[in-house]
């Protein structure tokens, strides 16, 4: 088995493209696109936090179960991909993404709700998409 | 600080996937514009299919080595307050080419009655490659 040790992965011909073999050997695709861009896992119903995370700065509490969080290194547009699961197990609840602020390349926000209204929870958050 | 700069990383074998150490990338991510009318953003995804009010096929471009991977997704949706807050996503049904996703939301007692999402939708894929 050989191994590089190495601090940083450039792309040759172009800096931000490094492909990479399929695991079935059948196709190749580009490792960059593959990576999550964002991700975490909030604490502190009431108050968020964050816990721990990558590429998060802040989270910002607009209301009951409603997060906006904000981004370290920007997203090139704002067409990226956000997923959101809450962390709640007394009654059903639902996660969105939400778009009232509109999803800008700096800051992305979920809300949690019931039926009728939104509800705090820790949520776990991942970004997949295009770093600036 | 070293940097290796290259545009192919593979197996010592020259085919085999190289190994990214405890560590795992998405195989396709796509953002669903309202009404599953297009993919204004996307990864590994050649086209989707209006397979109906709320339900949207996606089609990859290089297809999944089985059917055992992993599929999420979340809505993009507005309201914070009022009826029908309960709005979901749900994996209907994967194949090696195509992985189909529905929406909909749920009456006052949660469950599930109507096919509706008509707002944007993330889909993240993880699994092995063909």
């Amino acid at each position: 088995m050989s191994e590089i040790k190495v601090d940083n992965l450039t792309g040759k011909t172009s800096a931000g493209d490094i492909t990479v073999t399929s695991e079935g050997g059948a196709a190749t695709q580009s490792l960059q696109q593959g990576l999550a861009k964002v991700w975490c896992n909030t604490s502190g119903v009431g108050t968020p936090a964050v816990s721990d995370s990558l590429n998060v700065t802040s989270i910002s509490d607009l209301g009951t179960g409603n997060n906006r969080f904000n981004l370290v290194s920007a997203m090139s547009n704002a067409n990226f991909a956000t997923q959101g699961l809450p962390d709640h197990n007394s009654q059903i609840v639902s996660i969105q993404h939400v778009p009232d602020f509109g999803q800008t390349t700096t800051t992305t926000q979920l809300a949690v709700h019931t039926t009728s209204a939104g509800i705090d929870a820790d949520v776990h958050l991942t970004i997949h998409g295009d770093l600036a | 600080m070293s940097d290796l700069r290259v545009n192919t990383i593979s197996a010592s074998d020259g085919t085999s996937p190289v190994t990214l150490t405890k560590q795992s990338a998405a195989k396709a991510w796509a953002e669903i514009a309202a009404g599953g009318a297009s993919l204004p953003d996307s990864f590994n995804f050649s086209s989707i299919d209006d397979d109906g009010t709320g339900e949207y096929g996606l089609n990859y471009i290089s297809a999944m080595g089985n059917v055992n991977y992993s599929a999420n997704a979340t809505l993009t949706f507005g309201h914070t307050s009022g009826a029908n807050n309960i709005r979901v996503l749900y994996v209907e049904s994967k194949a090696t080419s195509s992985v189909e996703i529905d929406g909909g939301y749920a009456d006052g007692s949660a469950y599930f009655s109507t096919y509706d999402i008509e707002t944007n939708a993330n889909v993240t894929v993880h699994g092995d490659l063909a």
